[in-house]
């Protein structure tokens, strides 16, 4: 509540000069004489265009705001990606904006002890306070010559990221701007790249598909493109043949035609079976492969094959992958590894190639967040190359193009103290243990979990101070009692975020942020249905409380801070670089910086110079219609051009040999080495080619007997929707799940091998925690698994997530608190699926 | 209700009003306004007295520190609000804030030609924003009358706000402030405001 007029607080004292004053006129500070020009009645509303931040679908959408208020949600008719479509996260969206939970104003912290349960003892503050304490502390840093012991901690972002991640880190003088990418993600990127050279998620052609294999993953829930693939399953179903590989059921499993409920972690088995059958059976897809020169199938079990005897067209190594892995993957192998029968993987593989090309291989995490995923996301992947299904009609598409500016240079603005070469960065990316191969360089990628590990070895530095944004690591990674180690330990820490949550618990100051879908300005870059698009987010209302947008005004403020303090660099960088493209004005104060800067990254799409693609004109044209949106991609672009070292899409990876080469190098040690420190079983040639590598997983069967399953739920969006109602009552939507609470489902054949009943509590032991839970018999999952949603557990959240936030006790348990910390090192993802946490049940 | 009483509780309406805002930069600074509340409820309703004796008493060398605490954790969060000071909170089925019951509210203020200023930042149903609304159309209808106007739709407007969107909130958040305040102001302040309001 914002004092505005100091004469509402004048005292009358007595009852006597109360009445004498008679009625008189008010005084007034929060209620002001209404426009009287103002309709009175009904305001008719509109829909705005803006883009759902929920998922990594980035959906374009629209809201409908009336008198204000913003009261529905609906998919962006303007949209080719989504046509139209929005899915639930959208909805809730509406729940998040008007959650009186929501941080409202600036907060300091009052209690310097920190730790879970403590009260930090926040108090509000003004902006100015906040500011001036953020920008003392990092002056100070940077006058002790400890600039590099920032730390700028990135979330869920749009592309204006590079205004606080890259150029306030940078300018200021700090190598230490970790993202969150490869907590959820990444690994999959390892199976796309080092087999055709795209480090990205890939798009699929569903209105055209005839066979749609969805690999550890569930489309209609999570990946990049639930509203296309609600708006599109239904055809899907009718056109084509469905088949989902997960240990799980999911909602498309229960729609599919065939689900394969493969043992967690054995998808490179699956996979290389269903390659052994396609050569064996002479069913691989010549018009892309190629065949053996005198044009008969030499492809038999156990035979190894002289390379000089196929002619290959756009792929590279296809006898070197048969003689390394295939050649006695047989699926009577695979069945004893993998659970799935020798005759569903015969017929799995018939049926594909009967459909290709137009097959899609969507391939998902549950594939490649393992401990050794790169593998097994490269086994999956490479499917598409014996089916020829890549950039193919109805198969696996990579990306068109998107029409952005770059960021300006930051050269110019560095001083002495921002050009200071560091080595590392503090999530240790690109140590001998962590190679973290993004788009195959050493340390390219980031190791987002190991932060807290680095934090606290201080290794390769100390970390004194952390700003952080629409991140909360302390839940979302796994092993997460590390990261409550590791923040109470920290000096000063900076969460800007829409709601406090376990991050936060740690933090000195807290900064309310917009909320993204309605309140901010942003861009993002999104694909679907073959069509990439510029999505623009702009505030649809006025911001209910104090709040500033993350990613520009806010280091604007800083900025503005850092230069009164005589640190001007940063303040001119976004001034003198960041013009609006109309006026070609920089911007004069924060709330203009905020658009100026959104209108400079995304003119090209509406300013005219683009030459694909839609044409818009001008600013207020993009603002209305919300998206532009690239040509439909055009099939088979990119063969014989593939980012891969050959150019060819690789069965033997020369580009996954190059990076692990120049990691080894850059250690003086061999390649298998590397792969001994990180945890792989390949050694030698094997390590090129797409194989099965056993899951490695914590706790022995024999004291372990189950394995635990962490599954997405449909209602998450980005870890911020847990205090609204609707994800609570709705909860049931996720299969197997009850409304208002938090269940560990178990096949009714384990729970009766236990004596629980529906509705037990039962304590769940792994090796990294243990809790009691409310059990709930599900058909859903094979005898030996036992699965739960990931989402509840919140201990510091609002009063909806967290049962009570006071005693700290959560709804449910975190499953990252029971999921013990490791990585697929080659890409440094963190493990979450694979198989690799076991864990024991007993009655309680 | 004569244009005295209507008077009298439009200033107790707009001194409650200020025991919502932010203390440091409200009563602990402008104390005399407590003091004021204290002594208008004492004459405005001889049953209130210990009450808004104690309300003056419980800041007698409070620690500040401790009062901006438990403001903070009452109305303000960052985390679960103890005393959610949103009528929506309590009126409407989904507990947010900004919605049906809020439209409501806003609509009420039209009527008076009022709406809330936009520096604000805060939806129109926070009790301070209400009671200051209240205190508003009690003087304007002091006003109407001490003009021999007609003032009957405004006072049954004003009725009905304070029964439907208005009672609904101070009864439920009074009872969460009694309950998880952990300073005597707060308390107090919750238990004499809930007394008080009938009396509206």
């Amino acid at each position: 509540m914002k004092l505005r007029r100091r004469d509402f607080l004048k005292a009358t004292a007595a009852v006597s000069a109360v009445a004498m004053v008679g009625c008189g006129a008010p005084k007034n500070n929060a209620l002001a004489p209404m426009d009287p020009k103002k309709a009175i009645g009904e305001d008719p509303g509109k829909w705005i265009s803006t883009t759902c931040q929920g998922c990594t679908t980035w959906d374009p959408i629209q809201v409908f705001v009336q008198d204000g208020r913003a009261v529905k949600v609906r998919g962006n008719p303007n949209s080719k990606g989504n046509m139209g479509t929005c899915c639930p996260r959208a909805h809730m969206g509406l729940q998040q904006l008007y959650d009186p939970d929501r941080v409202k104003v600036p907060m300091k912290r009052t209690n310097p002890k920190k730790g879970r349960g403590i009260d930090p003892k926040f108090v509000p503050i003004s902006w100015d306070e906040a500011l001036n304490i953020i920008a003392d502390k990092m002056m100070e840093l940077r006058n002790n010559g400890e600039a590099h012991k920032y730390m700028l901690n990135r979330g869920r972002y749009t592309y204006m990221r590079d205004m606080i991640y890259d150029a306030m880190t940078k300018i200021y003088g700090s190598p230490n701007n970790i993202s969150h990418s490869s907590i959820c993600a990444e690994a999959e990127k390892s199976g796309a790249f080092y087999t055709h050279g795209y480090w990205d998620y890939r798009d699929y052609d569903l209105t055209r598909t005839k066979y749609l294999l969805i690999w550890g993953l569930d489309p209609l829930v999570s990946n990049r493109q639930v509203p296309f693939v609600i708006k599109t399953f239904g055809d899907v179903l009718d056109k084509a043949t469905v088949t989902v590989v997960d240990p799980k059921l999911n909602a498309s499993a229960a729609k599919a035609h065939n689900w394969l409920p493969l043992l967690p972690g054995t998808d490179g088995a699956l996979a290389v079976a269903i390659a052994h059958v396609l050569l064996t059976e002479d069913l691989w897809y010549k018009p892309f492969v190629g065949d053996f020169k005198d044009s008969v199938n030499h492809f038999k079990a156990g035979v190894t094959l002289d390379e000089s005897s196929f002619e290959e067209k756009y792929t590279n190594g296809i006898i070197k992958w048969w003689n390394l892995e295939l050649k006695d993957k047989t699926p009577e192998w695979a069945e004893k590894e993998c659970g799935i029968s020798a005759e569903v993987i015969y017929k799995t593989a018939r049926e594909m190639s009967v459909a290709a090309p137009s097959v899609c291989v969507w391939m998902g995490p549950g594939a490649a967040m393992h401990v050794r995923g790169t593998y097994s996301a490269m086994a999956v992947e490479a499917l598409c190359g014996l089916l020829g299904n890549l950039d193919n009609i109805g198969g696996t598409m990579m990306k068109g193009k998107t029409l952005a500016a770059k960021m300006p240079k930051l050269d110019d603005y560095k001083d002495k103290i921002a050009k200071i070469k560091h080595k590392y960065k503090i999530d240790q990316r690109g140590y001998l243990e962590f190679p973290a191969l993004n788009k195959g360089k050493s340390g390219g990628g980031v190791v987002t979990n190991n932060l807290a590990d680095g934090m606290l070895q201080k290794d390769p530095m100390e970390i004194k101070m952390g700003i952080g944004y629409m991140n909360n690591f302390a839940f979302s990674g796994t092993g997460a009692q590390r990261w409550e180690k590791a923040m109470s330990e920290l000096e000063f820490y900076v969460h800007i975020t829409t709601n406090a949550s376990e991050m936060t618990q740690f933090a000195d100051i807290v900064l309310p942020a917009t909320i993204a879908t309605f309140e901010k300005w942003g861009y993002l870059k999104s694909k679907a249905n073959l069509h990439s698009q510029v999505s623009l987010l702009q505030p649809v209302v006025e911001p209910i409380w104090d709040v500033r947008t993350d990613e520009t005004e806010i280091p604007f403020l800083i900025a503005e801070k850092l230069a009164e303090r005589g640190f001007d660099n940063l303040l001119r960088y976004y001034k003198e670089q960041i013009k609006d493209p109309e006026t070609g004005k920089g911007a004069s104060n924060a709330r203009e910086f905020a658009e100026i800067s959104v209108k400079y990254y995304t003119a090209p799409a509406w300013d005219g110079s683009g030459k694909i693609g839609d044409k818009i004109n001008g600013w207020e044209e993009y603002k209305a219609v919300g998206v532009w949106n690239d040509d439909r991609y055009g099939y088979k672009k990119s063969w014989g051009k593939f980012k891969t070292e050959t150019k060819k899409f690789e069965f033997y990876s020369e580009t996954l040999k190059k990076a692990l080469g120049k990691h080894a190098k850059k250690h003086n040690v061999d390649v298998d080495k590397v792969l001994e420190v990180c945890n792989y079983e390949a050694r030698g040639e094997k390590a090129f080619v797409p194989h099965y590598e056993a899951p490695f997983r914590y706790g022995s069967f024999e004291e372990y007997p189950l394995t635990f399953i962490d599954h997405k739920s449909r209602l998450n969006k980005e870890g911020r929707s847990a205090n609204t109602p609707w994800y609570q009552e709705f909860k049931k939507v996720d299969l197997g799940d009850e409304s208002w609470d938090d269940v560990l489902k178990i096949n009714p054949d384990d729970a009766a091998k236990y004596g629980i009943k529906n509705g037990d509590m039962v304590r769940i032991t792994s090796t990294n925690g243990s809790f009691t839970i409310k059990a709930k018999l599900w058909e859903g999952l094979r005898p030996g698994t036992i699965t739960k949603c990931y989402g509840q557990g919140h201990w510091a959240y609002g009063r909806v997530a967290a049962l009570d936030y006071k005693n700290a006790e959560p709804r449910g348990f975190n499953n990252n608190e029971l999921m013990p910390c490791d990585y697929d090192r080659l890409s440094g993802s963190t493990a979450r699926n694979g198989g690799f946490c076991g864990v024991k049940i007993e009655k309680v | 209700m004569t244009t005295e009483s209507l008077s009298i509780n439009a200033e107790i309406c707009r001194l409650f009003s200020i025991m919502f805002y932010n203390p440091e930069e409200t009563f602990l600074s402008e104390p005399e306004t407590v003091k004021a509340l204290s002594g208008l409820l004492k004459e405005a309703d001889a049953s209130l007295k210990e009450d808004a004796e104690t309300l003056v008493n419980s800041l007698e060398g409070v620690d500040r520190q401790e009062l901006m605490l438990d403001y903070a954790a009452l109305f303000v969060g960052p985390f679960q609000l103890q005393a959610p000071p949103y009528g929506s909170v309590y009126l409407d089925l989904s507990k947010t804030v900004n919605s049906e019951s809020t439209a409501k509210v806003v609509d009420v203020y039209k009527k008076f030609g009022l709406n809330v200023d936009a520096e604000m930042r805060e939806p129109a149903d926070h009790i301070a924003i209400e009671l200051e609304f209240i205190h508003t159309a009690l003087i304007t209808i002091g006003n109407m009358k001490n003009q021999n106007r007609d003032a009957s739709e405004p006072e049954q407007a004003l009725r009905d706000f304070v029964n439907k969107l208005f009672m609904p909130l101070v009864s439920q958040m009074c009872e969460l402030m009694q309950k998880n305040a952990s300073t005597d102001f707060y308390r107090t302040l919750g238990r004499i405001l809930l007394k008080y309001s009938d009396n509206i």
